[in-house]
């Protein structure tokens, strides 16, 4: 992996990997992971508004705090450290007319 | 004991108390969903996470134990913020139909959602599971798994209580659901149609079937609608209408079923008391004459399809008597209908049951004693009949009292604690010792077989002869029992078993329970039982008439014909 990858893409690989590996027993990460999932899916779509990353990290969050073992714990960190460092990327999938005004 | 310090109140309490217990002694409720105070910790939903100092991340209160020191705050921010998305995660993959739900009015989440003040529009898709698809297999209830939020407590109830195992949780992650083994219907599973799943589920994913429409039809085409009452409804049914557990409404039950169209009411206590004398015979009989012991009843049938399900070579030791219910249904078609010149055609047989597998016993091809159709035409639950009371406008609380009707309307004391774990077993207990030392007996309170505990034990004495007798109650403690003897381990003569924990008064089709409203259930039992004139079964008027006019002697030849039974094994569901 190198500079020239979309990290948007590699974060929604991650994902799908811990919405198939979670177990189902705790809200959180049962919901949790499908749902931040789908939220990165829109940004590889086009169709994500710049609320969804608050959405995002919202959501993280409360699953890092909330959920009962440690995949739900941790699954949401490439999330937060994604959006953290590489923002530039998800805001880049924004349509136009969907970005705030700044 | 710890001292714990809980939003800024200290309390001292025993070590192994939660958080959520501690909490509630300083009047702070924490939201649950998957917590049952009967139930083991799960821990699964999370809506009831706090903050403790010195934790990385927020804990569970329903299962987190406090310890000396310890502080915790449950309102703040950060708490509130947590709790209200993962509220927001449940409802996203939940129906928005409440209006026309069944537990509309009296869902757990519903009430979680109005307490947290949820009034925010969801942030992600609406993702229902299994929309649309309702398994109507069973007769007794309907599982409707796009309303499950896979809290689990029916699994709890199902494998742990009463060891069907006929409900478990399937699939991972976003896909998980709980349902039958390979996605199989409730009907083709070992479900035994008990209903304690309802009893534990927050939502409407599990509700009893519905079969008011069949006797609201039935009295619109101007049918002969006869209906009978078991002993455990009087206690249950204004606690369904919004009155305390463990008010008794006899009389006015009988007024509100009249109200509804049904014009002939019945007690079921009238034939509990006939099956004391028709069981207690058979007991006698097997006692003297080197029968099968030890002598199981046979009045629940949850408990009867369990035994024919995983324990179908301990079939001899039931009793061949049929339930008090459907001996009711037998004697209204035949001598009833007979008696007062009814075609037993346009009768239409209405029972008021505690229990969902009441439903799927009156569809036994073997209940059927003439060609006029089932001997009980439909079933409705305490759940049913309370909707249909509210439904019709009746102002239950405030309705006069009416008797129940004649020749069926006499019940004694003994037929009254049918409703109870032991109950059975007392009654019979009254009745056996009578006719077999020929003495009064003096005191008619059994304790030792009365109370919540799963599996009781005594031993009678009989004019010289010691019999032992056990009680047990939900089907795990069924289990336990079943296995002993299977074992040769358990040396009884005599054992009542009953499907659901603590009895008729605890079955799938009351109220929604918990352990402190049954024990105001029970209390109502024994003091109904106290005050009645007549407490025993040989003792009821209208029992020895009907033997003395009709049915001749106990185990006679029509006895045989209507109100005993048989058996099938039904182990094809568990191979």
């Amino acid at each position: 992996m190198d500079d020239s990858v979309n990290m948007v893409e590699i974060i929604h690989n991650m994902l799908s990997f811990f919405v198939h590996e979670s177990c189902g027993k705790c809200t959180p990460c049962r919901e949790g992971n499908m749902r931040l999932y789908e939220l990165v899916g829109k940004f590889l779509e086009g169709t994500a508004k710049e609320e969804d990353l608050d959405t995002m990290l919202d959501l993280s969050e409360t699953m890092v705090r909330a959920s009962l073992c440690g995949l739900g714990q941790t699954s949401p960190t490439a999330v937060v450290t994604g959006i953290a460092n590489f923002r530039d990327e998800f805001l880049a999938c924004i349509p136009k007319a969907e970005r705030r005004v700044s | 004991m710890p001292k714990v310090m809980i939003d800024g109140l200290t309390v001292e309490v025993p070590a192994g108390t939660t958080i959520l217990q501690a909490a509630k002694l300083v009047n702070i409720k924490i939201p649950t969903l998957c917590h049952h105070p009967d139930q083991a910790v799960k821990a699964n939903c999370r809506i009831c996470v706090v903050e403790v100092n010195g934790a990385r991340v927020l804990q569970p209160a329903c299962s987190y134990p406090v310890s000396d020191g310890m502080v915790v705050t449950t309102n703040t921010p950060g708490v509130r913020r947590a709790r209200r998305n993962i509220l927001e995660l449940i409802l996203a993959h939940h129906p928005q139909d409440c209006l026309k739900c069944y537990r509309n009015g009296n869902c757990e989440l519903q009430t979680v959602a109005a307490e947290m003040n949820f009034t925010d529009d969801l942030r992600f898709p609406l993702a229902v599971r299994n929309e649309g698809k309702k398994d109507i297999s069973s007769p007794s209830l309907v599982r409707d798994t796009s309303k499950c939020i896979v809290c689990q407590r029916c699994v709890y109830a199902c494998s742990e209580v009463q060891t069907v195992h006929a409900l478990a949780k399937s699939n991972r992650s976003f896909e998980s659901v709980v349902e039958p083994a390979y996605g199989q219907d409730l009907a083709e599973s070992p479900c035994i149609n008990c209903g304690q799943c309802v009893q534990a589920c927050p939502v409407g994913a599990l509700i009893v079937k519905d079969d008011t429409d069949k006797v609201r039809d039935a009295v619109a085409a101007g049918k002969k609608v006869v209906g009978q009452v078991a002993p455990a409804v009087r206690i249950t049914l204004a606690e369904a209408l919004g009155e305390n557990p463990g008010v008794v409404s006899t009389g006015r039950l009988v007024t509100a079923m009249k109200r509804l169209g049904i014009e002939t009411v019945f007690d079921t206590d009238f034939t509990a008391d006939l099956t004391i004398i028709e069981e207690g015979n058979e007991l006698l009989g097997r006692l003297n004459k080197g029968g099968v012991l030890p002598m199981v009843t046979s009045c629940s049938p949850g408990w009867i399809k369990f035994c024919e399900t995983f324990y179908p070579d301990l079939l001899p030791n039931l009793s061949t008597c049929k339930s008090p219910q459907a001996m009711f249904g037998a004697l209204l078609k035949t001598y009833y209908a007979d008696k007062y010149g009814i075609d037993p055609k346009e009768l239409f047989s209405v029972s008021i049951m505690p229990c969902t597998a009441k439903k799927y016993e009156c569809k036994r091809p073997e209940l059927q004693s003439t060609d006029a159709g089932p001997d009980v035409d439909v079933v409705l639950t305490v759940q049913e009949l309370a909707k249909m009371i509210k439904a019709a406008g009746i102002d239950f609380a405030n309705l006069p009292e009416t008797d129940f009707d004649i020749p069926f309307g006499l019940g004694s004391g003994a037929g009254e604690i049918f409703g109870a774990t032991g109950g059975v077993m007392e009654a019979a207990l009254r009745t056996v010792y009578e006719v077999v030392t020929g003495e009064t007996l003096e005191n008619i309170d059994f304790e030792a077989v009365r109370g919540l505990d799963g599996i009781k034990s005594a031993s009678v004495n009989l004019a010289g002869t010691e019999v032992r007798v056990a009680v047990a109650s939900g089907l795990g403690n069924a289990r336990k029992l079943m296995n002993a003897i299977r074992e040769g381990k358990a040396d009884y003569h005599f054992i009542e078993i009953m499907a659901c924990p603590g009895g008729c008064i605890g079955g799938g089709g009351n109220p929604i329970k918990n352990r402190a409203k049954m024990e105001k259930r029970l209390d109502a039992v024994y003091k109904t039982d106290k005050v009645l004139p007549i407490r025993k079964s040989h003792e009821n008027r209208a029992v020895n008439q009907l033997y003395k006019e009709y049915l001749k002697e106990p185990l006679g030849e029509k006895s045989h014909h209507l109100l005993h039974t048989h058996y099938k094994a039904r182990t094809e569901v568990i191979k």
